[in-house]
């Protein structure tokens, strides 16, 4: 009982060093060092007599060449991962404690055979929450940090930024690449996407897609509607393809320099080199010679296009060597880093990280955070997505100028609150259209606006009231608006303009009731079935992505359907997950889940909750002018709501406990150390393309406090991620 | 295969609990005689969107009772539904399989790759679905292919659908997150396929002819990279070298090939750019022929239509599929069920117009439809809004496969009752006929069939 607790900060340094000494072949170490940990932790409930949940761990030895041995580790590893066991009732062992065994179940499951599995789901950001959070904030870890040297493969949006995409039908941007990895959460890690045969054959068929349609100029079909019905659409060659593709003989030889320097410029996002241009050179004569001018150039463009360099971006880390083996990225590299890291272009065309480069200043910490702090001060114009946008939507998204419109900051929010998989949620229940689309134009311009505001920023983030649709609101926006209209716009127009917005805002309802992103209309239907609110999955979501938690994998055979009756409450439909065996692992997130029935599965604040005795169902966009008339005809039943849950898991005093509705969860949230780890842990992972190791402690720790010494500034945690060592080391 | 006289009497009284007897006796007659040796094993696949009514396609006369039997009956003694006449001519040669449930796999209106990969995986691919494995098993030039209407573009997932290039329609896989495009684009499809031996305007021979050209740079280029960086980056650098050489191994067999694909490439019609909804999926059809008779590929998938597809040439110019499904009635005036069979009947004629073609092409002592099975079936099982508790199948050809499927009406029990079987079970019958790995149960097992034994190939349908 006494040994282990001496002997495992010793082992556990080693390890995090990478010279772990305890070998799971060890009895010896299995009897000393993990056998007092068993006793201590989990004997009671699992020993051959008590077998809760069918589990004995009385017996279990050290022996991973026992596949029942190896299979009931994988269990307990589980359990110890994901934090779920001992449970939160009993005595708890410490971080580290839990670090150390979690370290020798994998080291034993490795040498059975598994560590290819443990070591490749551990990069998926869907296990990034696995990693203690204990030991990351805790300060014990002086590891320097560092990121494994990489190729990471461009990603669909740097392929925008490349303009390589095709217009097709409808004037959508078709990228010619996409992301493999699950749509749901953080998406470019840097080992997650690979170039393979389908991602080469993909690429290959689309980028000769768009060649054809730019080696020559071309005539589409005419519209059937507008203006221009009937004409035919002209759409012009790039000019300095055409020089080459419809050359009669032999190109002049500056066209094919021409093309080479621009379009590996275009690719790779930096100058070709004198050394690389003699085999580009050479590869354009031969194909044109052997094909012909057009299929040699598209031929030629091809080569280029798909180099792997041009796939993949470099950061192997070409700097000079610390005296802990980590290589700081070459001042190239870094200008790659911090281009992509704001923005989906090359540095080439950010004009600030390119002139740093140019004039050799991007070789250290400090010359870095120079840069990254012009680039925040200098801002990004507003972006407009996803038309159409009603009126009050395209107003939010036209926002003030400012860094919370860099692109790569605007995807971060996407993909963590996920608000844009709102368009795709489908509402089979009539009612009056939602806008899918516009749905989405809202949150990010409120998004935009606090980043921008850039003070106590997640806090805002969980509790602002400007998430409310309201028509109080937008008519102050329409008024401000309209001053600035009259010192541009001839009057008439001005006023007509506030005119038509008033007569707009008449379909909006005046909410005050909303705090914050988690209950704009677009998490809320994210977060929804087809005809149901979705506690499981609203709930899931604030466990992993505010309270940096784990919920256990569904297991297997396990078939987790709620009844779909139409008429019963939710409550009622969930009550099949009270028994114990379902509850073990729901009481992780329903209860965080169901304070949301403050809003009805279309996102409107629910005032009570109606049944349509005719339809069958529960009404969920009803005006309250509609309710009374219902009520008093007697077409609808008034069931009673309840919005009540629960937050576990902080520790912390004041946020742990019972929450009355979807409110108060928000506002108890937003004051959580927890939640604002939670939160700079998702920042780390998206700006680092990978999820966090125990040797990232200290740029954790630092981007907190950059965070929280400046008042709660998204810039200054930005500034802390981007300087960082995870971010300029490669080892 | 060598079918040995034991064998083949075993298999008999398999099949004979039902009396079935003439064309399945054919189609071991086929075996028997080794008449499918030496020739590929082709399947197409025609997955259609909001679902299969089963009442819809069942042979008149047939009572499925209290539906807690398994039915096995000739189709020869049965007109069928009025929607399905186009296949009278194929009755001793398909099989209308009912009674399989899937319910696991679920999605919103479609179960998305889980239709076959029987995974519940709506949104990213969970595992290889029965096509991409099919494909594997019966190499030939093009693994797979596939054609879809519309579909998510390629950089796009999640997002707007489109219909002139490359997309994912969320259907096939090649293993976990690895999903397999389809081609939206008739034109490129053709480009794509016939290409290496024709003059085209856009590709076309000239192009193809460039590629080694293109293939050995991109090594070049790739393996000067790899010398600069560790063993474990250079494992990714090594997926993309390994991709230029199937390439090329490609490329080889469509030289040797040339004179075949010329012989066998259609003409190239104003319908390839046509922008009208069932040209294109017909054009899709005379695609698929002239790629099987030309032996491009052995699987094709085909995405026969989506959600949001308007059949106007059947004046539902403003009414979707999932409009119909929803029971909206057509600018025309046709109910739900009257526009769903107006649908079917379309796909149905596609198909049996394809089995036609596929039967005029002499192959050992058979036909081409000996050798290829054409499955038809929805993404999501009976119904627009399903239940997944029922899933039907039609399946036409393939009498040379090693699978009694020949003019069959077959109905497991339903859902739940002794002797009911799953989807999965059936697509594990079809993997095993062609060799593939020998396993209990293909895909994910339903828990609310756990008292039921679903393990192995259907005794039924297997040889």
């Amino acid at each position: 009982m006494t040994g282990h607790s001496t002997i495992i900060p010793t082992i556990l340094i080693a390890a995090l060093l990478g010279t772990g000494k305890a070998d799971a072949a060890d009895d010896d170490y299995f009897k000393q060092g993990i056998v007092p940990f068993l006793e201590a932790n989990c004997i009671d409930c699992h020993d051959d007599e008590t077998q809760k949940g069918k589990v004995s761990l009385d017996t279990i030895g050290g022996d991973f060449t026992n596949g029942d041995t190896v299979a009931l580790w994988e269990r307990v590893l589980e359990q110890l991962e994901i934090g779920t066991m001992p449970p939160e009732k009993k005595p708890q062992p410490s971080a580290a404690e839990r670090e150390e065994i979690v370290r020798w179940i994998k080291e034993g499951l490795t040498l059975a055979g598994k560590g290819f599995e443990l070591e490749s789901r551990m990069l998926l950001p869907e296990f990034g929450n696995r990693v203690s959070h204990e030991l990351l904030f805790d300060g014990s870890i002086s590891t320097p940090p560092f990121t494994p040297a990489r190729l990471w493969r461009m990603s669909p949006h740097i392929y925008g930024g490349k303009r390589y995409q095709q217009i097709v039908r409808g004037g959508i941007e078709a990228q010619p690449v996409s992301y493999k990895s699950k749509s749901s959460g953080l998406r470019d890690y840097a080992d997650q996407e690979i170039m393979d045969e389908s991602g080469f054959l993909a690429l290959q068929l689309a980028l000769s897609d768009i060649i054809a349609n730019q080696i020559h100029d071309r005539e589409l079909a005419p519209m059937t509607y507008g203006p221009d019905k009937g004409k035919p659409i002209h759409i012009a060659g790039k000019e300095s393809f055409k020089v080459i593709s419809e050359a009669e003989g032999q190109p002049p030889r500056e066209a094919l320099e021409r093309v080479i320097r621009e379009e590996f410029e275009r690719a790779c996002g930096r100058p070709i080199t004198e050394d690389e241009f003699p085999k580009y050179f050479a590869f354009m004569e031969r194909n044109l010679a052997e094909g012909g001018n057009a299929a040699g150039l598209k031929t030629t463009l091809l080569g280029i296009y798909l180099s792997s360099e041009a796939v993949y971006r470099l950061e192997l880390g070409r700097g000079s060597t610390d005296e802990h083996g980590r290589r700081l990225l070459s001042p190239q590299e870094i200008a790659f880093a911090l281009s992509y890291a704001l923005t989906d272009s090359p540095p080439s065309a950010n004009s600030i990280i390119q002139k740093a480069y140019e004039e050799g200043k991007l070789s250290n910490k400090t010359e870095v955070e120079k840069v990254v702090r012009a680039m925040i001060a200098a801002g990004a114009p507003p972006i407009r997505k996803h038309f159409p946008a009603s009126a009050f939507h395209r107003m939010i998204q036209e926002g003030e100028h400012g860094f919370a419109y860099y692109p790569r900051i605007v995807r971060f929010f996407e993909e963590f609150f996920l608000y844009p998989r709102a368009e795709g949620t489908f509402k089979d229940s009539p009612g009056p259209g939602m806008g899918g689309r516009a749905l989405i134009g809202a949150p990010q311009g409120h998004i935009a606006a606090i980043v921008n505001e850039d003070t106590h920023v997640f806090e805002e983030l969980l509790t602002s009231p400007r998430f409310n649709n309201s028509r109080t609101q937008l008519l102050k926006m329409v008024d401000e608006r309209h001053v600035k209209k009259l010192k541009s716009h001839p009057k008439e127009k001005a006023d007509a303009w506030r005119a038509d917005m008033i007569k707009k805002s008449n379909k909006l309802t005046d909410d005050i009731f909303r705090a914050g992103m988690l209950h704009d209309l677009s998490w809320l239907i994210t977060h929804s079935t087809n005809d149901a609110n979705d506690p499981v999955h609203r709930g899931i979501w604030v466990r992993t992505h505010l309270l940096a938690g784990n919920v256990p994998a569904l297991p297997i055979g396990v078939d987790a359907k709620i009844p779909e009756d139409h008429d019963k409450t939710l409550r009622q439909r969930f009550e099949v997950t009270k028994v114990d065996e379902c509850w073990k692992c729901h009481k992780h997130f329903e209860p965080l889940g169901m304070p949301f029935e403050s809003f009805t599965d279309r996102g409107w604040v629910r005032t009570g909750m109606y049944y349509n005795k005719k339809q069958k169902r529960f009404e969920t966009m009803l005006t309250p002018d509609k309710i009374k008339s219902g009520l008093e005809k007697s077409e609808l039943v008034e069931y009673p709501f309840d919005t009540s849950g629960k937050i576990t898991g902080t520790g912390e005093a004041g946020i742990d406990g019972p929450v009355k509705d979807a409110n108060d969860l928000v506002h108890r949230l937003a004051k959580s150390t927890r939640v604002r780890q939670s939160i700079i842990r998702h920042c780390f992972r998206y700006w680092m393309g990978r999820n966090e190791m125990l040797s990232d402690s200290e740029t954790l720790i630092a981007a907190e406090k950059a965070y929280l010494d400046s008042g709660g500034k998204f810039s200054e945690l930005l500034v802390s991620l981007l300087t960082s060592d995870s971010f300029l080391y490669r080892k | 295969m060598m079918t040995t006289r034991r064998n083949f009497t075993k298999g008999i009284t398999l099949g004979a609990s039902g009396a079935v007897l003439m064309p399945l006796l054919r189609q071991m007659e086929a075996h028997a005689a080794g008449r499918s040796d030496g020739f590929p094993k082709r399947f197409v696949f025609v997955i259609k969107s909001s679902g299969i009514t089963p009442d819809a396609i069942r042979p008149e006369g047939i009572d499925i009772g209290d539906d807690d039997n398994l039915l096995d009956l000739k189709l020869t003694d049965h007109r069928l539904p009025p929607t399905l006449r186009s296949l009278d001519p194929f009755k001793e040669e398909m099989m209308i399989l009912e009674g399989l449930s899937g319910a696991n796999f679920g999605g919103n209106h479609s179960s998305y790759y889980g239709a076959l990969s029987c995974h519940h995986s709506p949104e990213k691919p969970a595992a290889a679905t029965l096509d991409c494995l099919l494909g594997q098993l019966n190499p030939a030039p093009f693994r797979n292919y596939g054609f879809a209407p519309n579909g998510h573009s390629i950089g796009n997932n999640y997002g707007p659908i489109v219909q002139d290039t490359a997309v994912f329609p969320k259907i096939s896989a090649y293993g976990q997150n690895s999903p397999m495009p389809y081609q939206a684009s008739a034109e490129k499809a053709y480009r794509e396929l016939f290409g290496s031996a024709l003059d085209l305007k856009t590709g076309g021979k000239k192009e193809f002819e460039l590629q080694s050209n293109l293939l050995d740079f991109l090594r070049e280029d790739t393996k000067r990279l790899a010398k600069q960086i560790s063993p474990e980056e250079r494992e990714k650098l090594d997926h993309y070298l390994n991709a230029f050489e199937s390439v090329r191994a490609r490329n080889n067999q469509l030289v040797v090939m040339q004179e075949k694909i010329r012989k066998n490439a259609p003409e190239l019609t104003s319908q390839y750019s046509s922008t009208v909804f069932t040209d294109r999926v017909s054009t899709f059809f005379d695609l698929t022929s002239a790629a099987l008779i030309t032996g491009l590929t052995n699987v094709i998938s085909i995405r026969a239509d989506w959600l949001s597809a308007k059949y106007a040439t059947f004046g539902f110019k403003n009414t979707s599929v999932h409009d119909i499904g929803h029971n909206k009635v057509t600018d025309n005036g046709l109910k739900s069920a009257e526009a769903r069979d107006v649908i079917r009947k379309f796909q149905i004629e596609q198909i049996a117009k394809l089995a036609a073609k596929l039967k005029a092409v002499p192959e050992g002592d058979g036909t081409m439809l000996d050798n290829t099975m054409i499955i038809y079936l929805s993404d999501t099982g009976e119904a627009h809004h399903s239940r997944r508790k029922e899933w039907p199948f039609i399946v036409v050809g393939g009498r040379g496969h090693k699978l009694k499927t020949a003019g069959r009406y077959l109905r497991y029990p339903k859902y739940g009752s002794p002797g009911h079987k799953t989807i999965g079970n059936w697509y594990n019958t079809i993997l095993q006929a062609n060799n593939g790995p020998a396993k209990d149960h293909f895909g994910q097992l339903d828990n609310q069939l756990k008292d039921l034994d679903l393990r192995g190939p259907l005794a039924e349908i297997a040889i």
